[in-house]
């Protein structure tokens, strides 16, 4: 069941399941399933961090358009410096119910050619600023689903 | 703009410009605006010189105050990208005038948004930018590369559901952590030590969750 306002105008389009790992650095991270450029994999949603950030092993899977490139820069992540270029990209959140929504959102895509420690960034991150900015949306802990809008 | 002499011979300013300002460049820099008479000798060459930004010489043409400060900002501007310090990085940023300022400004006040970490203040220096500029290529790019997300496209779908994914992941978190998967509708498909080796043996990786437990 999708959420509405009092005034029963929807709030939520689509829900989708999150979980919490249990382990690592992404431990009790919300942790949903998205497709970022036509791949499906599971990105943190961490509302302190800029943008939509791919982790550095996902972002070898697509080749973003280079018309949409914004030139090299550096994000200080977890302690390390990557370094990385700016894009503009699709991301979608897909649901288990309702609709998907795709959104077009800056997004920062490691140097594939960076060598990074085993385990550093597994899972990628959309922001607050830059991703979740224009859209509603809320959690449900009991049920562990994620609401948007 | 001509190359500034590094040395000049008025009596107070009688000191060479470093390649960094240091406490007593910035100092006579002080002197120099508040005293008109001094103004003459110094020079913003913002544009092409980040680090010395001001330099001093005996035959420039008179500059006023206005524009010396103007300078200034962006000298502290990049000294504040440089240090990593977003809160005096938009400080500074309110002391900014955008009118009249050439592509070039925009671009480089950009780029120390982002050595700051001002990524908001990145946006909307982009954004005065594209207006200011509006034939600029480069600076309209970089605007809407920067601009808020957009939802492009609400779909219905019947497609593939996160849930049994989730449901697989939880119910197997213990028997392959650390493990990359590739999961469709709650099935398992293959598992990995590493994305890499993930992928190529799934090969075509359409519809199907790619993580790591």
């Amino acid at each position: 069941m999708l959420l509405y306002l009092t005034d029963k105008t929807q709030f939520s389009v689509g829900a989708t399941a999150y979980r919490l790992p249990r382990e690592g650095a992404d431990a009790s991270r919300i942790t949903i399933g998205l497709e970022i450029e036509e791949n499906i994999t599971e990105a943190i949603i961490d509302t302190g961090a800029p943008y939509v950030v791919c982790s550095p092993s996902f972002s070898k899977l697509f080749t973003p358009d280079p018309a949409k490139l914004m030139y090299a820069k550096k994000l200080l992540i977890r302690g390390v410096w990557v370094e990385g270029r700016i894009y503009r990209i699709n991301i979608s959140l897909l649901p288990d119910e309702g609709d998907a929504l795709m959104i077009e959102a800056p997004a920062f895509i490691p140097n594939p050619e960076q060598e990074f420690t085993e385990g550093f960034l597994p899972r990628s991150f959309i922001g607050m600023f830059g991703c979740l900015e224009m859209i509603r949306f809320a959690l449900d802990p009991l049920t562990e689903t994620f609401y948007y809008g | 703009m001509p190359v500034a002499q590094t040395r000049c011979d008025h009596p107070e300013l009688n000191w060479r410009a470093p390649r960094r300002p240091t406490p007593s460049y910035r100092e006579g820099r002080r002197r120099a605006y508040e005293n008109p008479s001094l103004a003459r000798y110094v020079v913003s060459r913002t544009l092409t010189k980040p680090h010395a930004d001001l330099w001093l010489r005996s035959d420039v043409e008179p500059v006023s105050s206005a524009k010396v400060k103007e300078g200034d900002v962006f000298v502290r501007l990049g000294e504040a990208a440089r240090a990593g310090n977003e809160s005096a990085f938009l400080e500074i940023l309110k002391e900014a005038r955008w009118q009249g300022r050439p592509v070039l400004d925009f671009i480089r006040a950009i780029q120390f948004a982002f050595e700051a970490g001002a990524h908001i203040a990145a946006r909307q220096i982009s954004a005065e930018g594209a207006r200011l500029h509006p034939d600029n290529a480069e600076l309209q790019k970089q605007a809407y590369i920067l601009s808020p997300p957009k939802i492009i496209v609400r779909t219905a779908t019947a497609g593939t559901s996160h849930r049994a994914n989730r449901d697989w992941l939880k119910a197997h978190t213990d028997e392959y952590r650390n493990q990359w998967v590739a999961l469709r509708d709650g099935e398992l498909l293959g598992t990995a030590s590493s994305m890499e080796a993930l992928v190529e043996q799934v090969g075509e990786t359409k519809g199907i969750l790619l993580t790591v437990v």
